[in-house]
């Protein structure tokens, strides 16, 4: 029975359905929010329960049932969580609670099935869930003319990335009869003078490169960001593009690992083009979430100089950076959230004074930046550090020192806000409140930062140990 | 490697034998045939009807989204002739897994008919 292993997505997706279905028969729809909640975490305790997954149905040859694949499972629940708990104030104001809530709960079930998908059929259809339900959230403020534009810029660059993914993923399968990974792996070096298999190689880095947002395939992002609401663009920023690097860990390290010498040189490469891009268009943003657009960008670049390690320990410094970057960016866009919604504005000088109408939304948002900026104390720098340490050991120092002066680069728009929030004195004095929900997710995240910026030994040991099983070379 | 370019050859003969075909029964016909155009016949060709303006306006969205609701229900269809044939193997974990699936399909198409994308106004 390896279907009970699956029990955690069955019951996301039982709660998605039902949330649905109750806004039909029922007048009152303030308990979506907690319907949501119960849902995550009833899908957290699942998969802690010992279902054994050694079978071999159909089903669990189609998807990875290992270390990793828990890794991400809890880490995306945990980041929904936090997600639903940002999303109320802004969800009580749409006409679409049920749908808004059950479309998050679709995305966080597509980011789960592709973090542990281990073919490549339902490796697309997992990436498909998630992509057409974020088309459908980053569109969700109806009538916002910015929301819808994005929407649309959004769904029509992701269905072409998403055709340029399936075409190599065709080829692929052309040239080697076989849709799992590990098949793939075996029949795969009969195949490599072939030009189709060079072909597919810079179709699947296109493609991913388009959902993990790296710089030749970046132009949607500042759009999509900005557009989307807040709670949306945390989402997106944290999840789909974690499910990304998982797949793009699993497909690149599993997969196509024989072919190492055909696609390693691009990764560096783009990791260089992305973080020197990101930081550097970030430094003249005046509109908050564009600016942490640009920072996902720059951080998609050093989490990919894990990958371009090329091994275990650079894996393990991705999924470090990986888990870090989740707490750190939902507390950032958590902190934007409440504000815009008391606000209605999203430019960096209007965070001016900020530290004297709500102290706590101060810290908070100046916590999440330093961790993005890689400060010690916080999550960012052990994740930094452990990822540099990574690349420097396979005697890639000439990428560590374009990092490390992206990084000083970095420090400074981050510290721009940072100055707003503590030293300009503030337009008006009105407090701001945090309700409840909101309150519990920045106390959470900032908890999480905190942890694993000083306490880092267990995690690590955790992450070492799931990745020592994975890397085949 | 040489089967690989074959293929490519094989593919680009018949793409011009194709052209060269499509371009022989044109010319042949346009050398042949007399023209004598009128108004009738130069007019937009709508099933027996007289035509009524332009070929380029918009379309109700609800076309599509009727359209959207079929091809669902379609692939449905799809899903369910093999379901049958191997249903007798499988028994009872073959009904669950239909169910399920048919269950999936309907809340979408409860929740379309409840929010009124079924009438037609």
């Amino acid at each position: 029975m390896g279907y009970l292993s699956f029990l955690p997505e069955m019951v996301i997706l039982a709660f998605a359905c039902i949330i649905l279905i109750l806004d039909l028969f029922s007048s009152k729809k303030n308990y979506f929010f907690s319907l949501a909640l119960i849902a995550l975490v009833l899908a957290l305790v699942t998969i802690f329960l010992p279902f054994s997954s050694n079978s071999n149905s159909l089903i669990t040859q189609m998807f990875f049932r290992d270390s990793m694949a828990k890794f991400f499972r809890v880490t995306f629940i945990v980041a929904a969580s936090l997600i639903i708990l940002i999303s109320n104030d802004w969800a009580r104001k749409s006409n679409f609670r049920s749908e808004y809530y059950s479309f998050i709960l679709f995305a966080t079930l597509g980011i789960m099935l592709m973090a542990s998908a281990g073919e490549l059929v339902s490796m697309y259809i997992s990436l498909e869930l998630t992509s057409l339900s974020f088309y459908a959230l980053v569109a969700f403020s109806k009538g916002d003319l910015k929301s819808s534009e994005a929407g649309l810029k959004y769904l029509i660059l992701g269905v072409i990335s998403s055709d340029v993914l399936l075409f190599g993923l065709a080829l692929i399968y052309g040239l080697t009869g076989a849709t799992r990974f590990s098949e793939i792996a075996s029949i795969l070096p009969r195949t490599f003078s072939e030009p189709a298999f060079l072909l597919s190689l810079i179709f699947l880095v296109a493609g991913f490169g388009f959902k993990i947002a790296l710089v030749p395939f970046h132009m949607w992002v500042p759009d999509a960001y900005e557009g989307a609401p807040t709670p949306v663009a945390a989402f997106m920023s944290v999840g789909s593009k974690a499910a990304a690097f998982a797949i793009t860990i699993r497909i690149f390290l599993g997969a196509l690992a024989v072919a190492q010498n055909f696609w390693s040189i691009l990764l560096p490469l783009l990791a260089v083009l992305s973080m020197t891009l990101g930081n550097l268009v970030a430094l003249v943003q005046t509109n908050i979430k564009r600016m942490l657009a640009y920072s996902s960008i720059a951080q998609a670049g050093y989490v990919l100089m894990g990958i371009a390690a090329l091994s275990a320990f650079g894996i393990s410094g991705t999924l470090y950076y990986l888990l870090a970057y989740t707490f750190t960016n939902i507390c950032a866009f958590a902190a934007v959230t409440v504000f815009a919604s008391q606000t209605g504005s999203e430019e960096i000088k209007d965070f001016a004074g900020l530290s004297q109408r709500s102290p706590t939304l101060a810290l908070a948002l100046t916590i999440s930046l330093l961790s993005l900026a890689g400060m010690p104390l916080f999550a960012g720098f052990v994740a930094k550090f452990y990822i540099f340490a990574s690349v420097a050991l396979q005697k890639l120092y000439w990428l560590v020192a374009v990092a490390l002066i992206n990084t000083a680069i970095s420090l400074y728009y981050y510290l721009m806000v940072v100055k707003q929030i503590y030293i300009v004195p503030p337009v008006s004095k009105e407090p701001i409140l945090i309700s409840l929900p909101s309150r519990v997710a920045l106390q959470l995240t900032v908890f999480g930062i905190l942890l694993l910026g000083i306490y880092p030994g267990p995690f690590i040991k955790t992450i070492g140990a799931i990745t020592k099983n994975l890397f085949i070379t | 490697m040489e089967f690989y370019l074959l293929d490519v050859l094989l593919v680009l003969i018949f793409s011009g034998i194709g052209i060269i075909l499509i371009a022989l029964i044109f010319g042949l016909s346009k050398l042949i045939s007399t023209a004598k155009p009128s108004e009738v016949k130069e007019s937009t060709y709508e099933c027996g009807n007289v035509p009524i303006g332009e070929s380029w306006i918009q379309f109700r969205v609800r076309y599509y989204i009727f359209a959207l609701l079929f091809v669902i229900l379609d692939i449905e269809m799809i899903f369910l002739f093999p379901w049958a044939i191997v249903f007798q193997r499988m028994g009872l974990f073959a009904l669950i897994e239909m169910a399920i699936f048919v269950g999936l399909l309907v809340v979408g198409l409860v929740y379309a008919w409840r929010k009124g994308a079924l009438k037609w106004v």
